[in-house]
């Protein structure tokens, strides 16, 4: 199709020629090398990994740029003005300009602050940001680094760790207001770790493992995305995510008109910079966790029709492809609902944030962990779902009632949030107005001022 | 079970980790520096998990415990603010809880040593039949990168096996929960709730 | 008494020392990992650990070594765990079960033992366990 050396050259840039690039290097290697690593096994643990590694910190690390650009320049839209756009064209070399301006300012340390643990903190926040994005499906075959049985293990677990950074850093300032922040920010974002963990079983139930390529795999050979069967869970997602990463309307405890700054108050310079490259990539992290649970990852229905027009060399490559492209498309409708978020809702006073997280999320998730299992256990006495050989099969009946019933769930999960809060004061103003006692509904005023209206 | 080869230089790099780490725990001076060290050494610990094929576990102790257990440290010791640089972190009783210490991992030492069949620390000789045992399962040694079912077949065991204590553990943490608000109420909470 | 202890060990140490195959035993035994090394490492865990909880002033200090014992333990159950795996798996997720467990037993230990904790810095103020002897004589 068309001319052939593009494609001859995009199949030759494939890992069978970093395989003969090894085996053709280690005519040059000494004898305790090759004694002891085979050259297949260097090339499938050392040299490809390293260079997969490679290629997704500089794309990963070039999107948390482009995305504080992205954010600027989106939110500029929302507010009826133009972004940056005198730094290079477009303003696409601010993010170089902003990371030089943080490199070069002067590194304070707060006086009597533990120096080991301040200088600790950003490090822990930025480290736990990046192990996740070994065990991500960016697309097929060789786009991921690696596939672990507990990829999704794994994010939940070190999407913990990372709160850690949060609380050294708060603590390692020496000063009341990051302390207050930093302890309202990781009690925030433990809370919502819980509706994370909760959510994420419903999904489990259709994918039966938790490994990231297996999830996509799961949704790849039932020809759907999970979005379908699990559209509350999916709500409940995308709104605990907001309040995980602690972007508004959930970052009343790092806002500037709050706390000052929260946990990060006294960090500048690169050390800010650190944080601020955490932060963005937790957002990346968690997009593309949400895009592989329920918005089918890499897979897009038509895609082995497409590739299969192509001839059979080229296949893997052109699925690689379209694989790796649609996962990047997807992440960024994600992103941008984050950005859209922010310039949207006002922000959320904290009691009502922590109230929302425990009494509204928790349940709804676990009530819709419940409804799942329910319709799916429904559906596989009745047939429409098979379980052969490990993986899920499922017909068009099947699909069908599990879309309506994913659908239809949302009303028991609204009834018992109605049960659950009903009588809360900050979100149901009727119960608030019975509860004021009657005497102060008029209010006495002195006797030497006259009333308004007699 | 035996180790071997990449396996082996992994649990040593580990093993090395986590004594370190848990020797600065009961050292630092510094409690938020112990507790640091404690994840350090849980970390490790996770490491060690997965030579051994426990791969959820591996992932629920990082989860639980460094994520939840040791944030619930850092928030406690950060409320309760401790003057470390003034005093003293040992107690006086220190020469006699380090011997006494001593003294009982020597035993436990001796105890697993002693027990190994016609082995001691330094040699490994185990005898023909295991090895013919172990050698002919050969997919029970294969190297730990190996997706197995480790997850599917403990919630299995979990749900099949052990439900009477999955049931009660999941009383015990909801007896922990009201116990921890309760008890960790002020006097002005109290008056409100009385 | 203590010096003929010490001269046993000196002597053990020479004679292992002048064999000339102790070196390669050695060398052996760290190549092959086996579930005894597993073992030691966490009976050398524990105690670390008990070391700890007699040494500390500092009670949540004294927690966080309690909780190092009881990782010490979780290591020795998945050591067994894996031995059983390779034994014929009859008993081989005991030891996860017994993993999981002794976590959830010990978050919530954690949390009680940390709420009392507030409770106890609020009347006394200080966390400092050899300061809280007000029972004693």
């Amino acid at each position: 199709m068309m001319s052939s050396w593009p494609w001859g050259l995009a199949a030759w840039v494939a890992p069978q020629w970093v395989a003969s690039l090894v085996e053709w290097l280690y005519k040059y290697l000494p004898a305790w090398v090759t004694n002891n690593l085979t050259a297949t096994d260097a090339t499938t643990f050392l040299v490809w990994p390293l260079i997969q590694i490679a290629v997704m910190l500089v794309v990963v690390l070039t999107t948390v740029a482009y995305l504080t650009l992205a954010e600027r320049k989106v939110s500029a839209w929302i507010q009826v003005r133009i972004g940056p756009n005198r730094t290079g064209p477009l303003g696409l070399l601010q993010p170089v300009a902003d990371g030089i301006k943080l490199l070069i300012k002067e590194d304070v340390i707060p006086f009597k602050a533990d120096k080991a643990v301040f200088t600790l903190a950003p490090i822990i926040s930025m480290v736990c940001a990046f192990i996740v994005l070994a065990v991500l499906p960016y697309g097929p075959h060789y786009a991921s680094i690696t596939d672990i049985n507990i990829g999704l293990l794994l994010i939940l677990s070190i999407s913990s760790v990372g709160v850690l950074g949060i609380i050294l850093g708060g603590w390692a300032s020496n000063s009341k207001y990051p302390l207050l922040g930093a302890l309202r920010s990781s009690a925030q974002m433990v809370s919502y770790e819980a509706a994370i963990g909760l959510t994420v079983v419903s999904a489990l139930i259709f994918t039966r493992t938790f490994s990231m390529q297996g999830i996509v795999e799961a949704q790849r050979s039932l020809g759907v995305w999970f979005i379908l069967f699990l559209f509350p869970s999916f709500i409940i997602f995308l709104v605990s995510v907001v309040a995980e990463t602690n972007r508004a309307p959930f970052d009343l405890a790092e806002a500037e008109s709050e706390l000052v700054g929260g946990f990060h108050t006294e960090y500048s310079g690169f050390r800010f910079s650190i944080f601020f490259i955490a932060e963005y990539t937790n957002m990346v992290v968690v997009s593309a966790v949400g895009t592989t649970l329920y918005l089918g990852g890499w897979y897009v229905p038509g895609m082995d029709a497409i590739a299969a027009q192509f001839p059979e060399a080229y296949r893997e490559v052109v699925l690689t492809l379209i694989g790796v492209i649609a996962f990047a498309i997807k992440c960024g409708i994600i992103l941008y609902l984050f950005i859209w978020m922010r310039w949207t809702f006002p922000r959320y006073r904290y009691d009502q944030l922590m109230e929302l997280g425990w009494k509204w999320l928790m349940p709804a998730a676990l009530a819709n962990i419940v409804l799942t299992a329910t319709a799916f256990v429904i559906g596989k006495e009745l047939g429409w779902v098979r379980s052969v050989s490990g993986t899920l099969e499922m017909d068009w009946q099947g699909k069908v009632f599990f879309t309506v019933t994913g659908f239809l769930s949302t009303f028991p999960i609204l009834a018992l949030l109605n049960a659950i809060n009903r009588n809360s004061r900050s979100f149901n103003l009727r119960a608030q107005r019975t509860t004021i006692p009657v005497s102060t509904r008029k209010a006495r005023l002195s006797p030497s001022v006259k009333p308004a209206s007699t | 079970m035996l180790l071997v080869g990449w396996e082996a230089v992994f649990f040593w790099i580990l093993t090395l980790v986590v004594l370190f780490a848990a020797v600065f725990t009961v050292s630092a001076r510094n409690p938020v520096h112990c507790a640091l060290f404690l994840i350090s050494t849980l970390i490790g610990m996770a490491g060690l998990f997965l030579l051994l094929r426990a791969e959820f576990v591996a992932g629920a102790q990082i989860l639980v415990y460094v994520g939840g257990i040791l944030v619930l440290f850092l928030f406690v010791l950060m409320l309760v603010n401790t003057r470390s640089e003034v005093e003293n972190p040992f107690n006086r009783q220190n020469k006699l809880g380090a011997v006494i210490a001593v003294l009982v991992g020597l035993a436990l030492l001796g105890a697993t040593t002693y027990t190994q069949q016609r082995g001691s620390f330094f040699k490994t000789r185990p005898s023909a039949d295991r090895m013919a045992i172990e050698n002919a399962r050969p997919d029970s040694n294969a190297p730990a990168g190996v997706i197995s079912a480790d997850t599917e077949t403990l919630g299995v065991t979990l749900y099949t096996r052990a439900v009477l204590p999955f049931e009660i553990a999941s009383v015990l943490l909801l007896m922990a929960i009201v116990g921890s608000v309760l008890l960790a109420r002020d006097r002005r909470q109290e008056e409100i709730y009385d | 008494m203590m010096t003929t202890f010490l001269a046993a060990i000196a002597n053990w140490a020479a004679q292992q020392a002048s064999d000339p195959s102790f070196m390669e035993r050695y060398l052996q035994g760290l190549r092959e990992v086996d579930t005894s090394k597993f073992l030691v490492l966490s009976a050398i865990i524990f105690s670390i650990g008990l070391g700890g909880v007699l040494i500390r002033r500092n009670i949540i200090v004294i927690f966080m070594s309690i909780e190092l014992m009881l990782s010490a333990a979780n290591l020795n159950f998945i050591a067994f765990a894996r031995y059983w795996q390779t034994q014929g798996g009859l008993y081989a997720y005991n030891g996860h079960v017994m993993t999981i467990f002794i976590i959830v037993v010990a978050a919530a230990e954690a949390a009680l033992g940390l709420a009392l904790l507030l409770a106890l810095y609020r009347n006394r103020e200080t966390v400092a366990a050899d300061e809280i002897n007000l029972l004693k004589w």
